[in-house]
């Protein structure tokens, strides 16, 4: 399985998609920075909101989004998923190796600048174990299930782009009952209360809850990732 | 080892297949049929890829789409060309040895390529390798198992002549170690190279089988329509029609008679020394339908109730 990881990991990681994403991060983490020389009394909560409003809503969801849909995706809309699901190999040991190997990329690519803009903030030991645990446990969740909807969904890289532009930073803000179904509302619920702090704009589900529909909606996604892989036509 | 029932397969409004029934046993079988027979979709229903629409298809007694255990014995060259980015011919190969749970799967990997006349320490990515090239990695990553069946989609495809002799021969040999080898061409002369048992597939139906050479006297013993231009058709014409070498004629225009024959080979002899005979000078001698499709056509028709 090692190989497949390895050739796995190589359809999905480009130089442009890795300079592009490390660019998106080294703009947050200015903005972190940005937030430390500024003279504000607020330091602590536009942490906060930076971390929800600018990795949560969009960097987070953004590169889970191009590397999950190019994994198992990209395969099947160039026919190459052929050289892996004829093989004798269980559908959901591939479906965890592909998770692995998009992890493998997503975790660092948004842990580290997440990470990293919250120390340069000068923000609280609190507010970064915050910050870490929220953005791990999005990226999970917003990679299995990006990694079903690549391989179902031609396109998937534009629906998805809609999809996390429009219901995850718009139209889930708008009330508790589309927040629900929000990915974002669940980690953001997570970033407040593990940093103990109010994040402004965000509507909070409770802390366990939170955590159980993350878990819950990555074991979903692997599941249905699965499933769709055993059911497909491959060309 | 391959028995196909009353298999049709339908995307949306178009038929690939039309109730197909074959069974393909031990040795090479070459599966002859024009672009858009529906080769590919038998090939890909064979393997699992897909379901037929309707019948069914059993290999080794199993349905190849829910059966694990019939991945395990199939190796599938298919049509499409394209091969994973990023990656070289040896871990290409190797990736497949190794999820078919091979103990070596580099040492697996290295035969295979050497098989197909490839440097297995060619470290290049394959998307840098020609067109040639390609292919062979591809029937490298298919044999790197020894699959008791091995399905080929168009496995020739841009091979040199050289290469494509030795394909050829690779593919024959395989056939002859008790397998099912099975390679499918819209080109006749790869298939008389095969000298195998021939199933021929032609808009989707079973259109003729049986060995090269009965497939080869079937193409040949079919009516053949000629144009012959000359300086007087209609002498031609009525000389011809009593010469006993075709059984219509029609005026065509432009000096020219449109002729119909089943002894072909006959009417080639008899025709220059029929001319000369009747003092007519032959301008043009031209075969309308000897090209596959039309061929192909006619065994459809010939088999249809």
């Amino acid at each position: 399985m090692t190989s497949l990881y390895r050739i796995l990991l190589r359809t999905s990681v480009t130089r442009g998609r890795l300079l592009a994403f490390l660019a998106g991060g080294a703009l947050i983490d200015l903005i972190g920075y940005a937030l430390r020389v500024s003279d504000y009394a607020n330091r602590e909560t536009d942490v906060y909101i930076l971390v929800d409003g600018a990795a949560l809503a969009l960097y987070v969801p953004v590169v889970a989004l191009v590397f999950s849909t190019s994994s198992l995706g990209d395969l099947a809309q160039d026919a190459t998923l052929v050289y892996i699901w004829l093989r004798p190999v269980a559908r959901w040991k591939v479906v965890l190796v592909a998770l692995a190997a998009t992890l493998m990329v997503v975790l660092p690519l948004t842990l580290v600048p997440v990470g990293l803009a919250v120390v340069l903030a000068g923000a609280s030991s609190q507010a970064l174990g915050a910050a870490t645990a929220s953005t791990a446990l999005a990226a999970c969740a917003y990679t299995a299930i990006f990694t079903a909807f690549g391989l179902r969904v031609r396109h998937a890289l534009i629906f998805g782009l809609g999809y996390v532009l429009i219901w995850e930073a718009g139209v889930a803000s708008i009330g508790k009952g589309p927040a629900s179904l929000s990915i974002r509302h669940y980690a953001e619920s997570l970033l407040a209360h593990i940093g103990n702090q109010t994040v402004p704009g965000a509507i909070e589900a409770d802390l366990w809850p939170s955590v159980i529909v993350l878990a819950a909606v990555t074991v979903a996604g692997a599941a249905l990732t699965t499933i769709l892989l055993t059911r497909q036509d491959v060309a | 080892m391959i028995e196909i029932k009353n298999v049709a397969k339908w995307y949306g409004g178009v038929v690939a297949l039309s109730g197909l029934t074959a069974t393909i046993g031990r040795g090479l079988t070459s599966l002859l049929g024009p672009n858009g027979a529906g080769k590919s979709s038998l090939i890909r229903i064979m393997c699992g890829l897909t379901s037929p629409s309707q019948g069914s298809v059993r290999v080794l007694g199993k349905d190849p789409r829910s059966s694990g255990e019939i991945r395990k014995v199939i190796g599938l060259v298919p049509q499409q060309e394209r091969l994973p980015p990023g990656v070289n011919a040896l871990e290409f190969v190797a990736m497949a040895a190794s999820l078919e749970g091979m103990p070596d799967p580099a040492g697996a990997a290295r035969t295979a390529i050497e098989t197909v006349e490839l440097d297995p320490d060619d470290s290049r990515h394959l998307s840098s390798y020609s067109k040639g090239m390609r292919q062979r990695v591809k029937i490298a990553q298919a044999i790197v198992h020894g699959p008791r069946i091995l399905i080929l989609d168009e496995p020739l495809n841009g091979l040199d002549p050289r290469q494509r002799s030795r394909m050829a021969q690779l593919f024959i040999r395989l056939g002859a170690e008790d397998r099912c080898v099975l390679v499918s061409s819209h080109v006749l002369e790869e298939v008389q190279e095969l000298s195998s048992t021939v199933l021929v597939l032609a808009e989707g139906k079973l259109a003729a089988e049986g060995d090269f050479h009965a497939i080869r006297q079937l193409l040949d013993d079919r009516p053949h329509r000629i144009r012959l231009r000359s300086s007087d058709p209609l002498r031609l014409a009525s000389g011809l029609m009593g010469s006993g070498t075709v059984s219509a004629v029609q005026t065509a225009g432009d000096n020219a008679i449109v002729i119909d024959t089943w002894t072909v080979s006959p009417l080639r002899r008899r025709l220059p020394r029929l001319a000369q005979e009747l003092g007519v000078h032959l301008l043009e001698v031209a075969p309308l339908d000897d090209d596959l499709e039309s061929v192909f056509r006619y065994l459809v028709a010939r088999r249809s109730p």
